[in-house]
């Protein structure tokens, strides 16, 4: 086996279909005693709110550069000051906001769709195919990912919607590795083999048993991935490869704001990166508390 | 046509500092002694543009390294042009420092002699000579006939295509024969600046053959020519190889590293005016703009220049102990319109709507907001700065400046609803005078798609402010950044009924020109840089009369036209900023250095 | 374990054939082609016709793959047709000099990490181990250009005690030279992993200081700092080569974004470079490099991992 399975052996392992509200309950109970957790769900309510809602309360003009006024410093007008083309700096972190939580969130998503399906297939099914497919990850895993994005970032033009693909594209290995992982496990289980024997088909066991059963892993796995996805696309951004003008993004932000270090713009440097951080720090806790609350469970059992 | 890409936006101006510093023209320098004595052993350091990095030694060079870089400040060093330009930063052929007479035409400007100065040697004890030229042009001929790739400033009809003979008609004597007769401004300018005289040492088809008359067979001088380009593309052995230590300009490499980092020492045979005083000289490479910039902040280069990002640091420069020199680039900047786009063509041949287009580019905003001031509006197809015989007095004064309310006033009186942060529709088609025009159906909306290249602030925040002005009077651009690489790849002309033919309008900069700034490429009809498709046949006869007429003021004729024309959209010209060590002097003046003409030779250390 | 190493290696290889299947398809298929981008506006049909037959990009797709693969095995690596000289060359110039920073961030990592995490495992739930903590997850939800900059903004341009940028020098020899250059590249990309490695040797630990062992060594009464040394130490040391094994994508990574971040000339920015330019033979060397890094990585980490853990069969 390849090395990488590692991941897949600190994983948590799945357990059988247990009675629905008592499961909840004690993930629940769990997971909202780890005040981390609470922090970071917290936070990303918090986030969400400032960049989706923010913008019907606080009126500023993202669309239009207005060159007059650009590169001031924070002021009554300008709580935190304009950037180069002398757009609010306050209201375009809400605007950038937006596309790192879509982005980061359908690429999750996307990427977390197309991996459990890969994995539950190749670990369902088994023998050649599954070598195949699963050949097929380590191939993709290898390749360094930002190396590859950027790669194909400088081909594709960049818009919402690719942004997300090829994010996506790099981010539904582990999933499948993952769910695999799960499915080859759960696969032996009596209730499987209680499934086939009444005659279940092979598709309606995977998704009717077998994914329900690896839900966990795949929403921590999904956590993690939202964290990353925004962390990539602010790396991309940064790097000049992001959404074009005059959309936002925290990563193009910062980009703009590193030509004038030297001129002391602080307020174009410090904004941005703090909201990536917070959060990408959110999304961790969540995942963490998430993971922990599964462990629990396990132990419990 | 002759002219470097320039794929970025170069740098940013001190008006001031344009102002024209005469060459001794005729004279042979001669140093205030001091000045001498000061600057013995002393070598003077130089920043190359980041990435870009001198890479090719052998004259003839592919297009892939055809840069300025790699031409004016490193194989001129070496190898002299026959006609050298930039005179100082000006755009014209400097006598002093060709090898030759100027050109005198006759025959109907078919024929052209040319009688070469008999003092330049090469170092190998060789006079230079006209014998010289024809192995370059030999050379050339195979080299194109190869690949049009090989030579970077190739365009198929013209050098050396264009030529019916070449003959040295003496020693020091070189008889053209053309094709066709010639404007011969332009044929000066940007044809003969093309050549270069290359040593007969070179001319054999191996490393350990001795030298012959190759090149005088179709057959022998590709051979010549594949032995020197191999030769080329061997970076590591450029400063041993001892084909490149025979030289007729005022230096010779001494160490060349892979990575670009070079040095070169003053060569005792050169036989050209301004012989230099300092000992040797070295260009350091740098990784980025930034990582140059943070070297002048250090004091660390006696000679490099300032990014653009960066001009609101100017004055600390000068405190740190640099004189600065800003002056325009010989550099259009545009927005190509794509007349070809079967949805937006028919809009974009309305003149009225170009014009319109063109009113809405706030330029001077654009030069304060980008270039921190250091730039100059354009409106016209030929650069006005630097200050150039070319640019005509409509050109200076500018024919659609900024104006929402000339925009305005010019769409609603040909039928347009106009409405100022909407989106305009077309009311009254038809083609009389106050309508729409040809192709235009009623309610046909004012908006386009704008691709630019990212990863260009320039550029980014220039498309952002058009943006916004262009909604002032309803004319609404959809941006689309892009890769740089894209936006170039799809810049190509086409035909409507071609998918590659949706794009709209497109930003990727500009072109720099060369010494003579015509039309041809850009605008005539099926021109290789004309990727909109422009079509106009009074603007392909005038063109065509600045390349092969007789009239002097051929190009006047041209550049008002196509300024009021407004083929493309006009974007302002950015200065480049030189910076040069406050200890270091020159007898000719360091604003060449804006324009990529770097003559070491005349400087010296002041303390 | 003869038998098993020689099964991972070839796997290796084929994970790597298929690396470069992938890449060489991708610069190959997308559309736009090197020809246009390097020639730039005067491309014109014919020149574009003969860049490609110069360089054999008019031949069958797999006919391409495979001269691409019969020089690499001759250890040809191929052209640089922006840079004129071979890939080799360049590699050769700028592989010791991220090589240099990479480990050199390892290094500190370890140095810094491991320790720091032994520290909390010791003292658990205390101010120590709550600090630490937090800074290990500010740590890895960091993006590390931003980071850079930061380091840039504090050092560089306010306090001026620390150059702006990485050493810009041609060869590895320069970099050595210019300590001071090298410190704020260096923690950038050091502080992204003794965040994980930290969070890594404090599990590790406290897993470890519940073993027999050590509860045997205490008892025995040997002093603290030796059962820690000793024995603790010792038996994560397999476990830690796994980590570094594991995290070297993370490093190939930072490596990219700290180079360019800091303008070190080495293969990151290098790549950065030709992924602008579509240098398309730099690019795929690169990337295949990348990719035998990781693999090699993943490689190391099994073999340590197997034989740490004795329920672990290498077979």
């Amino acid at each position: 086996m390849t090395g990488t399975d590692l991941t897949a052996l600190s994983a948590p392992v799945g357990g059988e279909p247990s009675a629905g509200g008592g499961l909840w309950r004690t993930l629940g109970q769990t997971f909202t005693a780890n005040r981390l957790a609470v922090l970071g769900v917290g936070l990303i309510v918090g986030i969400a709110l400032f960049c989706f809602l923010g913008p019907l309360v606080y009126h500023t003009d993202q669309v239009y550069t207005n060159l007059a006024a650009a590169s001031l410093p924070p002021s009554a007008a300008h709580p935190l000051g304009t950037d180069h083309l002398g757009y609010d700096e306050l209201g375009r972190l809400m605007a950038g906001g937006q596309s790192s939580l879509e982005v980061g969130l359908a690429a999750a998503v996307m990427a977390s769709a197309v991996g459990v399906l890969w994995g539950a297939l190749a670990g369902y099914v088994g023998g050649v195919l599954d070598t195949v497919m699963m050949r097929i990850v380590d191939v993709v895993l290898s390749i360094p990912v930002l190396f590859m994005l950027l790669f194909i970032a400088t081909i594709i033009p960049p818009t919402l919607g690719t942004m997300i693909a090829i994010i996506a594209l790099f981010a539904w290995l582990i999933p499948a590795r993952l769910v695999r992982g799960e499915v080859l496990s759960l696969r032996s289980r009596e209730y499987v083999q209680a499934v086939r024997v009444m005659g279940g088909g092979g598709g309606r066991i995977v998704l009717r048993h077998l994914i329900p059963n690896a839900i966990g892993v795949i929403v921590v796995q999904a956590t993690f991935a939202v964290a990353d996805s925004i962390l990539i696309f602010a790396v991309l951004s940064y790097l000049g490869f992001g959404l074009s003008a005059p959309a936002a993004s925290w990563g193009e932000m910062l980009s703009s704001g590193t030509a004038y270090l030297y001129d002391g713009y602080w307020w174009q440097i410090y904004p941005p990166g703090v909201a990536i951080l917070l959060i990408v720090l959110a999304f961790n806790f969540v995942g963490d508390a998430l993971r922990d609350a599964l462990d629990v469970r396990l132990r419990q059992r | 046509m002759a002219l470097a890409l320039a794929p970025v936006l170069l740098a940013p101006v001190l008006l001031a500092a344009a102002m024209l510093v005469a060459a001794c023209s005729g004279a042979r320098s001669s140093f205030p002694a001091s000045g001498a004595t000061l600057s013995q052993g002393r070598t003077v350091t130089i920043a190359e543009a980041p990435g870009a990095s001198p890479n090719y030694i052998f004259p003839i060079t592919p297009t892939q390294q055809y840069t300025v870089y790699t031409i004016n400040e490193f194989q001129y060093l070496m190898y002299r042009p026959l006609y050298y330009a930039p005179k100082g930063d000006q755009p014209v052929i400097d006598d002093t420092l060709s090898l030759a007479q100027e050109p005198i035409y006759s025959q109907h400007n078919t024929v052209v002699t040319i009688n070469m100065k008999t003092t330049y040697q090469w170092s190998d004890g060789e006079p230079v000579d006209a014998r010289d030229v024809v192995f370059f042009l030999n050379l050339l001929k195979a080299a194109v006939k190869e690949s049009p790739a090989n030579y970077g400033n190739y365009t198929p009809g013209e050098i050396p295509d264009n030529l019916a003979s070449y003959t040295a008609t003496g020693k020091y004597q070189l008889t053209l024969t053309l094709k066709r007769s010639v404007n011969p401004q332009w044929f000066t300018a940007d044809q003969l600046q093309l050549l270069s005289p290359l040593p007969l040492t070179w001319d054999k088809t191996s490393a350990t053959g001795s030298p012959g008359d190759d090149d005088l067979t179709a057959a022998g001088a590709k051979q010549v020519y594949d032995f020197l380009a191999g030769q080329a593309a061997n970076l590591a052995t450029y400063a041993t190889n001892p084909l490149w230590q025979v030289v007729d300009g005022p230096w010779r490499l001494t160490s060349y590293s892979t990575t670009g980092q070079l040095s070169m020492t003053a060569n005792p045979h050169y036989g050209g005016p301004y012989r230099p005083t300092i000992a040797s000289l070295e260009e350091l490479p740098f990784t980025s703009e930034a990582a140059e910039f943070s070297a002048i902040r250090a004091g660390a280069i006696d000679v490099g220049y300032v990014p653009a990002d960066d001009f609101p640091q100017l004055r600390a420069v000068r405190r740190g102990g640099y004189q600065v020199f800003a002056v325009p680039q010989f550099f259009i900047g545009y927005v190509i319109i794509n007349f070809n786009n079967p949805a937006t063509g028919p809009i974009f041949k309305q003149l009225y709507i170009r014009q319109a287009l063109q009113h809405l580019v706030d330029q001077p905003a654009i030069i304060h907001a980008v270039y921190s001031g250091y730039g100059i509006p354009a409106y016209g197809p030929v650069p006005v700065g630097p200050p150039n015989p070319y640019a005509s007095v409509l050109e200076q004064q500018g024919t659609y400046r900024y104006s929402p309310s000339a925009a305005r006033q010019l769409l609603s009186s040909h039928g347009w609803s106009v409405i100022p942060g909407g989106v305009d529709t077309c009311l009254r088609p038809g083609t009389a005078p106050d309508e729409c025009g040809a192709g235009i159906a009623a309610g046909t909306r004012l908006e386009f798609r704008l691709d630019y290249a990212t990863a260009i602030q320039q550029i980014e925040t220039q498309v952002s402010a058009m943006k916004s002005d262009a909604s002032r009077a309803g004319i609404q651009l959809d941006l689309r950044g892009e890769p740089f690489n894209t936006v170039l790849a799809q810049d190509n002309a086409c035909t409507p009924d071609q998918s590659a033919c949706s794009w709209q309008l497109s930003d990727f900069g500009g072109i720099q020109f060369g010494t003579y700034p015509t039309g041809d490429g850009l605008f005539a009809t099926g021109g290789a840089l004309n990727a909109g498709s422009y079509h106009d046949p009074t603007a392909d006869k005038l063109i065509d009369a600045t390349l092969y007429g007789s009239d002097p003021n051929a190009l006047t004729a041209y550049e008002d036209y196509l300024a009021r024309q407004v083929p493309v959209i006009y974007q302002p010209d950015p200065d480049y900023v030189a910076a040069v060590k406050s200890t270091l002097a020159t007898d000719g003046t360091f604003s060449a250095l804006t324009q990529g003409n770097l003559q070491p030779e005349r400087w010296h250390f002041t303390s | 374990m003869t038998g098993y190493l020689l099964r991972r290696t070839g796997q290796s290889f084929m994970v790597l054939l298929g690396v470069s299947v992938i890449v060489f398809a991708l610069t190959h298929l997308l559309p736009g082609g090197p020809a246009r981008a390097i020639l730039g506006l005067r491309a014109t049909p014919a020149a574009i016709a003969a860049f490609n037959h110069a360089h054999g990009y008019d031949k069958p797709l797999y006919l391409q793959y495979v001269s691409y693969l019969s020089s690499l095995v001759r250890g040809d690596l191929g052209f640089s047709y922006t840079q004129n000289q071979s890939v080799a060359a360049l590699l050769a110039q700028d592989v010791p000099k991220s090589a240099y920073l990479s480990l050199l961030a390892l290094a500190v990592a370890i140095i810094v990490g491991l320790p720091l995490g032994i520290a909390q495992a010791v003292r658990r739930n205390t101010v120590l181990d709550y600090t630490v903590t937090t800074g290990a997850f500010l740590g890895y939800s960091m993006p590390i250009f931003w980071l850079g900059l930061l380091l840039i903004t504090w050092f560089a341009v306010d306090l001026s005690v620390l150059p702006p940028e990485a050493p810009q020098t041609a060869t590895l020899g320069g970099a050595l030279a210019d300590p001071a250059g090298m410190v704020l590249p260096v923690a950038a990309l050091a502080i992204v992993s003794i965040a994980s490695f930290s969070r890594f040797m404090r599990s590790a630990a406290i897993e470890n200081l519940a073993q027999d062992y050590i509860r045997t060594a205490r008892a025995k009464g040997l002093p603290e700092r030796v059962i820690l040394l000793r024995h603790l130490l010792r038996n994560a040391m397999l476990p830690i080569i796994t980590l570094i094994g594991l995290s070297i994508p993370a490093l190939v990574a930072g490596n990219l974004v700290v180079e360019q971040v800091f303008n070190y000339p080495g293969v990151g920015l290098l790549f950065f470079n030709s992924a602008l330019r579509r240098d398309y033979p730099v690019e795929i060397a690169l990337t295949l490099l990348g990719s035998a890094l990781v693999v090699l990585g993943n490689l190391v980490a099994d073999l340590a991992y197997g034989l740490a853990d004795p329920r672990v069969r290498l077979a």
